[in-house]
C-alpha cells in the first residue's frame, strides 16, 4: 500500500513539471515537495532528466522514399476497391 | 448511367488521396519515431507505417473526422504490436509482472545516484540515453516517446494508447525513474 501511495506521489511530481496539474493540484504538490525530502529529491531528478532529455532526442526522419512506397501502396488499393 | 457512376468513383479516389496527402502523410514522421522504438528496428518500423498508412487510407473519413495525427499513432501502435506478438513475444512484458521488482528497488533510491546533474547530464550522451530508453518494457517505453520525444499531453497519450489518464501518469513516472537509475548508477 505504501508503495502504490508513495508512487502516486512521485507521479504527480512528474505530471507537475509536466503542467498536466491544475492550479490547486500544482499548489498541493509544490506544499508536498516543500515539505518532503523524497519528493523535492523526486523533483531534481525529474528536472535532471527533462534537461537531458532536450535537444538529445529528437523525432526520427522517415526514410528516403518511404513516402513514395505508400503512396504506390494507396494508389494500388484505390485501383482494387 | 455507368459513366456517371464511374465519374463519381474517380472523383471520390481522387479525393481520398487528396484528404489521406493532406491528414495522413504530414505525421509521417511522427509515425515513423513509434514505430521505430516500439519495434527497435529501422526496416520493420517501415513496414508497420506502411501497414498503418494503408489502414488510415482505407478509413480515411474517420481519420479526417478525427485528430488525423493521433488516429495514426494509434494505428502505428497496433500495427507495431502485432508485430511483435507475431516477431518477439517475449517483449509483450504484462505490466503487472514487474510491480515486485520496483518494490524492492524503491528502497534504495537515494543510494543510486550521487547528484543528478553532474552524474546524468554531463557525462551522457544522446547513444546511452537512447539505449537506456530502448532498454524499457514497452509499455513504459511508448509512454517516454509519445511525451518526450512526440511532446502528446498525457489526454493525448490516453486516446492513443487506450490507457487510462491516471496509467499514463504513472508509467511516465516510473519509466523515467527506470532510465535515470540506469544512467546514475553506471559512471562513464
Amino acid at each position: 500500500m505504501t508503495y502504490f501511495m508513495a508512487h502516486a506521489d512521485r507521479a504527480l511530481v512528474h505530471a507537475y513539471l509536466d503542467g498536466e496539474l491544475d492550479a490547486a493540484n500544482a499548489r498541493a504538490v509544490e506544499r508536498q515537495m516543500a515539505s518532503d525530502p523524497a519528493l523535492a529529491a523526486e523533483r531534481a531528478c525529474a528536472e535532471a532528466y527533462r534537461r537531458l532529455v532536450r535537444g538529445r532526442l529528437r523525432r526520427d526522419v522517415p526514410p528516403p522514399g518511404l513516402r513514395a512506397r505508400i503512396e504506390a501502396s494507396t494508389a494500388r488499393a484505390a485501383t482494387l476497391s | 448511367m455507368p459513366r456517371c457512376a464511374d465519374r463519381r468513383d474517380a472523383v471520390t479516389a481522387d479525393d481520398d488521396q487528396a484528404r489521406f496527402t493532406r491528414f495522413v502523410l504530414p505525421h509521417l514522421g511522427d509515425a515513423y519515431t513509434l514505430a521505430q522504438w516500439i519495434t527497435g528496428d529501422r526496416i520493420d518500423a517501415e513496414d508497420v507505417v506502411q501497414d498503418a498508412c494503408l489502414r488510415a487510407f482505407r478509413a480515411i473519413s474517420d481519420v479526417a473526422a478525427a485528430c488525423p495525427r493521433d488516429w495514426l499513432l494509434s494505428a502505428v501502435r497496433n500495427c507495431a504490436y502485432a508485430w511483435l506478438r507475431k516477431n518477439r513475444p517475449a517483449a509483450l512484458v504484462a505490466v503487472d509482472d514487474l510491480e515486485p521488482a520496483e518494490c524492492e528497488q524503491l528502497d534504495c533510491w537515494d543510494l543510486d545516484l550521487e547528484t543528478p546533474e553532474t552524474a546524468l547530464i554531463a557525462k551522457t550522451g544522446a547513444e546511452r540515453l537512447g539505449a537506456a530508453i530502448l532498454a524499457l518494457p514497452t509499455p513504459f517505453r511508448e509512454m517516454l516517446v509519445l511525451r518526450d520525444i512526440q511532446g502528446l499531453s498525457y489526454g493525448e497519450i490516453a486516446d492513443v494508447t487506450g490507457v487510462p489518464i491516471g496509467t499514463v501518469m504513472s508509467r511516465l513516472a516510473r519509466g523515467r525513474d527506470r532510465v535515470i537509475r540506469t544512467l546514475g548508477r553506471k559512471k562513464s
